[in-house]
């Protein structure tokens, strides 16, 4: 089963001067274990269709099925319960709450499912020290570097081992160092964990780092094919 | 879920802005304080009435009274026959007061209460204790000495008095001295009043208050008195009634302690309505601060959505966070609330004293963990009702908000712009409706307590709701008339009016703190200059009778003294330089309370004088002052004159007839014209004194008006009054001038309570605006270093911030101004006046508006120091950094 | 009430009693024993007089103070019924209670009515009936002690002769007789569960009286001394001091006759609230 399905997907947005289509029927299925970067000029929608697939938005129309399951007429609680379980979201600015450390941002979406922290803290701990991050466990965003408080991003994102990971722009806010070892993190988590992952970037490199290679433009599928070698090796202490 | 919100979002999120929690907290709080302290004085004041009413009553399950005059002491033996009655004790009450001759509170006048009690049958009807031995050593020696008198023992080392010491006592014929030959332990009786009580016996207080043959009240013990023994006491009263007719009460204790409430409830829900005023305030506080917070974090929030929390969830969070608050708040409040109370509770009681004319002294304020629970509940309620409309708001933020840059959307409490556009209409409806509610009620019947908790809140939601388009129909024009000016000052002034037009919300979330804080000073402004001018200009005209009052000590203004006997009056006559002519007369007055359908009225019993007086001391309404005394002095026919708040009570008109209940029954008087007097908020009656001697067998004098002879200067006039009157009857004699003064001091004090609320109301305006002002400064950093960049350099950037402030703190005086006027004039004309009872005239406190409007600006400054010094501080780089 | 009871009795065995102390005493030797209230119906005689006029000290004595004097007229004289009593008290000095006059009607079925005359207000005012087991114008005295006790209205038990107490009755025996309130009207207007009596052997005058309060707390001892015969022809003895102690408080008050004159004629109208009202 593909776990992701994106079907004549369009969405308009209404202008003063008459509505505008940024997306004009977008399709396209993922299966478990691709790494599809999406690429695409500024005003391509990439990011537009990103938000739709995460339920973050509504497409004017078509479909999107996660694991077989269309979201399109999800309720508000149940698309909730979908992003909190089935998808995991990494944002290009993080997104952490500030005023939780790195082991409980980690651990929010079992803190957001009622878990206590205490049932949490061990797979907190555990993709924290995956990511190479755990000894900065009960430091705040505030105390963390770019690079670090997107790998705490990332541990979030695994937490509840969703099927299907998002990525808008990841390594956008990040130096080009950083952002290699953050695009290598996700790599590892495709490959040892065998989760999709969907990332929007506007650079090149970082969309090199994928399996397979989605271009938008002008709101269109322009071109959808296998990237053949992959970019990066991780660094002896993530291997 | 809810725990784990709690526990990592709500409490952290707290104290991660410690600054704003807490200056939220503290404006809830001083609302809350004010609240809790006035409620606790309230219930203290009247809890501590009953307590006395209960002491005075003793065994006795009803008491015969017929209001200050008193009645005969025949009345007794026709009691005593009722079946059922086993006991009858006679009593005369007097307030007397005592003038503190020595030590640091020398001159210090107190009220004093005397029970005139038959000391052979009292212990069947109450109990007075002493530490060892008994109250009274040798009755013999007391009984048979009028000068005798017991004190209690709380009182006497309050003034440093011991047993067989000498005390000056106002008398009806004059100052007298009394020999103490007792002190009595806090038991019974002795514990009434705060123990300003003293007792003589009834003969000895019937020949010293002018009372002979007279009781003021009749204290009945029935037969097998038990609790709760309704029908006997039922029966009893019911045949004492119908033996003595009309113009005499027969009551339980308990309804004498309504009369109270009665008569302070009008005062006392002036003192809640304004306290709830400033709850409300905090509310808006409240609502403020986590719009302002949820601003802040929207990015946040969107991400929680985004990751999976429902909007069910997040709206929790936001009250969970206001919960742990307003809990804090509710706290912190009682405890400031029991300060305040202690604070205030002297000076309301003796307002309230001052009101009624009863001895009222709070001896124990309860202020329990009872008043703090509920403290704590209202401070809860109170904020988590506030951040309903906002965390509403917050619920609705999108997931995809997560991918906004913070401070890109920049909506306060009115939100999206649809909503900007609805709610100043409904803001205007609100107001409007108070309007229309004023021209329909009626004054005469009591406000509903629903209506009268919803007003204050319909107009400060209103007058908040309404702001946007004081903001929007004042900035538009200013920036219309700048248009064509140039100049980079101009420029700067400019950009700064047009970031508040460009951001309504954040620019109302600014201008709402001051706005209500100011707006509860006006009003408060506005209460107690037009109370003051209205009953100023009554009572300079009331008693520019002459150049001078004559009474016997005690707070002569309020008329709370101790009556003389009229044959004083040959003695001021027999003074040289006393004006006896009849364009001059003396004015005699007896003041007095009665009952008039179950209400305390005040009878003001004057001496006939002849028409060449003119009168003045009567402000008629509907006649001249001539006409009107003119008829109120006919031999004819019995007349009255009565007061406009009566008049509109009672529905009466001058024409139709005024019964009253006297001691010799009822009688029907003529109303001869209708006055203003705002003696008490019952009303006020106007009789000729022949008629209270007549039917109340009443011949004691209140206080003589009167003038010196054209050529004397009426201050030698006094000084001789008070080197003879004064030394031999212990005679006051004041200067009208003086006795201006000394009302202007009682109203002030009256509304002593209103200055703790001013500053309530203008410390929540000050602290919220300055919790406004922060976050707002710190969201827009990223606006500045893209400003600085640009090439705006640092003063032109702190000029911009300072007319900012500037301009949000006069729009915050100009809506308080219009709409605390419109709120006020609308709150003196209808709730002021049911409050209290009187027609007050609506006064425009032009001086206090100066002073709101300097305040105003001079808060918006201080408020803006900080931001300023950051704007000004702040390097472009890490501006532009700022997410 | 008990009181028709007690008036159908009384007359019968006083009379008898009377008789038998005659005898007795005539006979100047104990031909029988008396029992209690034999006892306490000859001492009832002994000070039986029907009428007198006297002028009187009364000494209060408060702990720690000075001691206070006053001093008052008395007439006393006994109703057709030979049973009770009226007085009138008349005070001469100090000058803060002169003129003052209390009048005292004792009455048989009903409670004792006792008015109170303040001349500095000219009027009488009534002590009601719950005042009267309290003290008698401030003294140690009670009303109810001041009032004459009926034979009738206690029970008696005891009689056995001891030395009486007190120097003043050295060398005489005394009776020693408990007298107990007859019924619980009798105890709440006197205030006393029980009195111990001495009582002279001689000429059946009280020596001494222990009171007990109603938890039977010892609180007041009467003491009788300077016995005199005022009636040679009927037999007649007073006490002209009699002292109360309150054994609480420590104080006192001593009632002493200056001058006594016995049946010399008291009219009718001394008893009267015109009389009462008088100042002189």
């Amino acid at each position: 089963m593909n776990i992701l399905k994106v079907q004549d997907i369009r969405r308009s947005f209404p202008q003063p001067s008459g509505a505008v289509e940024i997306l004009k029927g977008i399709s396209f299925e993922a299966s478990k274990g691709e790494f599809i970067s999406m690429m695409g000029p500024s005003g391509s929608g990439k990011s537009t269709l990103l938000q739709i697939i995460g339920g973050l938005d509504q497409a004017t129309k078509g479909s999107v099925q996660v694991e077989g399951q269309a979201i399109q007429s999800l309720s508000d609680q149940a698309l909730s319960l979908l992003r909190r379980r089935r998808l995991g979201y990494i944002f290009q600015f993080f997104n952490l709450v500030p005023t939780l450390s790195a082991l409980e941002n980690a651990a929010l979406p079992a803190l957001l499912d009622g878990k206590s922290l205490a049932s949490a803290k061990p797979r907190a701990m555990e993709l924290l020290q995956w990511l190479g991050v755990d000894h900065r466990a009960h430091n705040r965003p505030a105390q963390l570097s770019g690079g670090e408080m997107q790998r705490v991003a990332i541990a979030r994102a695994l937490f509840l081992d969703p099927p299907l990971i998002l990525a808008d722009e990841p390594t956008g806010n990040l130096d080009s160092k950083t952002g290699e070892t953050v695009l290598m993190l996700l790599q590892k988590a495709v490959r040892e964990r065998g989760h999709t992952l969907l990332m929007v970037t506007h650079d090149a490199k970082a969309a090199s780092y994928g399996t397979r290679m989605i271009r938008l433009e002008d709101g269109l599928l322009h071109s959808d094919f296998p990237i053949s070698t992959p970019h990066g090796t991780l660094p002896g202490n993530l291997q | 879920m809810i725990l784990n919100l709690f526990r990592f979002f709500a409490v952290r999120n707290l104290m991660s802005s410690p600054v704003r929690t807490l200056l939220t907290l503290l404006g809830v709080a001083l609302g809350i304080a004010l609240f809790s302290g006035v409620s606790a004085i309230n219930a203290s004041t009247l809890s501590s009435f009953k307590e006395s009413v209960d002491a005075v009553a003793g065994k006795s399950s009803l008491t015969v009274s017929a209001g200050d005059a008193g009645f005969s002491e025949q009345v007794e033996e026709k009691l005593k026959k009722i079946p059922g009655v086993r006991t009858t004790a006679p009593m005369i009450e007097s307030k007397a007061y005592y003038r503190q001759k020595d030590g640091p509170e020398a001159g210090k006048t107190s009220l004093i209460t005397v029970f005139g009690i038959d000391l052979l049958k009292e212990q069947s009807v109450r109990t007075y204790q002493t530490e060892g031995g008994e109250v009274i050593e040798d009755p013999l020696e007391f009984l048979n000495q009028p000068d005798s008198i017991i004190l209690t023992k709380e009182f006497a080392k309050l003034h440093d008095l011991k047993v067989n010491d000498a005390i000056e006592l106002a008398s009806a014929a004059g100052s007298r001295t009394f020999v103490v030959r007792g002190l009595l332990s806090p038991t019974g009786p002795a514990k009434a009043y705060g123990g300003a009580v003293a007792i003589m016996d009834i003969d000895g207080a019937r020949v010293n208050f002018g009372k002979e043959g007279k009781v003021d009240r009749i204290d009945l013990v029935l037969q097998d008195s038990a609790p709760g023994q309704p029908e006997v006491k039922a029966q009893v009263a019911a045949r004492a009634r119908e033996i003595l007719g009309e113009g005499y009460q027969v009551e339980a204790p308990e309804t004498q302690s309504d009369h109270l409430q009665h008569m302070v409830g009008a005062f006392q829900g002036m003192l809640s309505f304004l306290s709830a005023l400033a709850l409300m305030i905090g509310m808006v506080l409240v609502a403020n601060s986590v719009s302002v917070a949820i601003t802040e974090r929207r990015q946040e929030i969107g991400t929680l959505r985004a990751l999976g929390a429902t909007r069910a969830k997040i709206f929790f969070l936001i009250l969970g966070e206001t919960l742990v608050m307003g809990s804090a708040a509710g706290l912190l409040g009682a405890l400031l609330g029991n300060s305040v109370a202690h604070a205030l509770v002297g000076q309301v009681s003796q307002s309230l004293a001052s009101q009624s004319g009863m001895p009222i002294q709070v001896r124990e304020l309860h202020y329990s963990l009872r008043e703090i629970l509920h403290a704590m509940l209202l401070g809860t309620s109170v904020s988590v009702a506030a951040a309903f409309w906002p965390a509403r708001k917050a619920m609705n933020i999108p997931p995809m908000a997560a991918l906004k840059a913070r401070g890109a959307d920049l909506s306060g409490i009115i939100g999206e712009s649809q909503w900007m556009k609805v709610i100043p209409w409904l803001g205007a409806a609100m107001l409007v409706y108070l309007f229309v509610n004023k021209l329909t009620l009626n004054l005469s019947e009591p406000m509903s307590p629903a209506l009268q908790a919803l007003q204050p809140a319909l107009g400060v939601i209103g007058s908040a709701m309404v702001a946007p388009w004081v903001i929007h129909y004042t900035l538009t024009p200013l920036l219309h008339l700048l248009k064509n000016s140039h100049g980079s000052n101009i420029l700067v002034l400019r950009m700064a009016l047009e970031n508040l037009l460009r951001a309504p919300s954040r620019t109302l979330s600014n201008v709402l703190s001051l706005l209500v804080g100011l707006m509860l000073v006006i009003i408060v402004s506005v209460i107690n200059i037009s109370f003051k001018n209205s009953v100023s200009a009554w009572t300079t005209k009331a008693i520019s009778v002459g150049d001078m009052a004559l009474s016997s000590n005690g707070r002569v203004v309020a008329f709370q003294v101790q009556p003389l006997h009229e044959s004083v009056l040959e003695l001021i006559k027999k003074t040289p330089g006393v004006d006896l002519s009849n364009k001059r007369p003396i004015v005699v007055m007896r003041y007095m309370k009665v009952n008039y359908q179950g209400d305390p009225l005040v009878i003001k019993a004057l001496d006939p004088t002849s028409d060449e007086s003119g009168y003045p001391y009567i402000d008629a309404l509907d006649r001249t002052a001539l006409e009107a005394g003119h008829e109120l002095f006919s031999d004819a026919h019995d007349s009255v004159l009565i007061s406009e708040n009566l008049a509109k009570r009672y529905h009466k008109k001058t024409g139709e007839v005024l019964e009253l209940d006297t001691p010799t029954g009822r009688h029907p008087f003529a109303i001869a014209a209708t006055i203003r007097d705002f003696a008490s908020p019952n009303g006020v009656i106007y009789l000729n004194r022949n008629a209270l001697k007549k039917y109340w067998k009443d011949n004691l004098v209140t206080i003589f008006f009167l003038a010196a002879k054209p050529g004397v200067n009426p201050v030698d006039l006094q000084n001789t009054f008070n080197s003879t009157l004064g030394k031999t009857h212990g005679i006051v004699t004041i200067l009208n001038t003086e006795l201006v003064g000394d009302l202007i001091n009682v109203i002030d004090q009256s509304f002593s309570f209103n200055k703790a609320v001013q500053l309530a109301a203008l410390l929540v305006g000050l602290i919220g605006l300055l919790n406004t002002m922060l976050v707002s400064i710190f969201e827009r950093t990223r606006e500045f270093g893209m400003l600085r960049a640009v090439g705006m350099d640092r003063r032109q950037l702190s000029k911009m911030v300072l007319w900012e402030c500037l301009a949000q703190g006069s729009l915050g005086v100009l809506a308080a101004v219009v709409l605390g006027t419109y709120l006020s004039w609308l709150w003196v004309t209808v709730n002021l006046a049911q409050a209290l009872g009187w027609v007050i005239h609506f006064s425009f406190p032009t001086s206090s508006i100066l002073q709101v409007f300097f305040t105003g600006v001079g808060v918006a400054l201080i408020a803006g120091i900080l931001p300023v010094l950051r704007a000004s501080q702040l390097t472009i780089r890490k501006a532009l950094e700022h997410e | 009430m008990n009181e028709t009871s007690s008036v159908k009795t009384k007359s019968t065995p006083h009379f008898a009693a009377a008789t038998l102390a005659i005898l007795a005493a005539a006979s100047g030797a104990w031909a029988t024993e008396l029992t209690p209230k034999e006892v306490m119906s000859r001492s009832e005689s002994s000070r039986k007089v029907s009428e007198i006029t006297a002028t009187c000290k009364l000494t209060q004595t408060t702990k720690g103070k000075d001691a206070k004097l006053k001093s008052f007229q008395w007439w006393r004289k006994i109703a057709d019924n030979s049973l009770d009593y009226r007085t009138l008290v008349r005070f001469t000095q100090p000058a803060a209670v002169k003129g003052e006059g209390i009048l005292i009607v004792e009455k048989d079925k009903a409670e004792n009515e006792v008015l109170l005359y303040l001349p500095a207000f000219k009027k009488i005012r009534r002590v009601e009936n719950q005042q009267q087991t309290g003290k008698f114008m401030g003294s140690e005295f009670s009303y109810s002690d001041i009032a004459t006790p009926h034979l009738d209205d206690y029970t008696y038990s005891g009689g056995k002769q001891e030395p009486c107490p007190g120097k003043t009755h050295s060398g005489v025996a005394c009776y020693l007789i408990e007298a107990k309130p007859a019924s619980p009207k009798i105890q709440e207007r006197t205030g006393y569960q029980r009195t111990m009596n001495w009582v002279r052997s001689d000429n059946f005058m009280v020596a001494q009286v222990e009171y007990f309060d109603l938890e039977n707390s010892l609180i007041k001892r009467l003491e009788a001394s300077d016995i005199r015969k005022v009636d040679e022809a009927h037999s007649k003895w007073m006490a002209y001091r009699t002292e109360m102690h309150q054994l609480k408080t420590g104080n006192s008050s001593l009632i002493e006759f200056v001058t006594a004159k016995v049946n010399g004629g008291v009219p009718e109208s001394t008893f009267t609230q015109q009389n009462l009202s008088r100042s002189e």
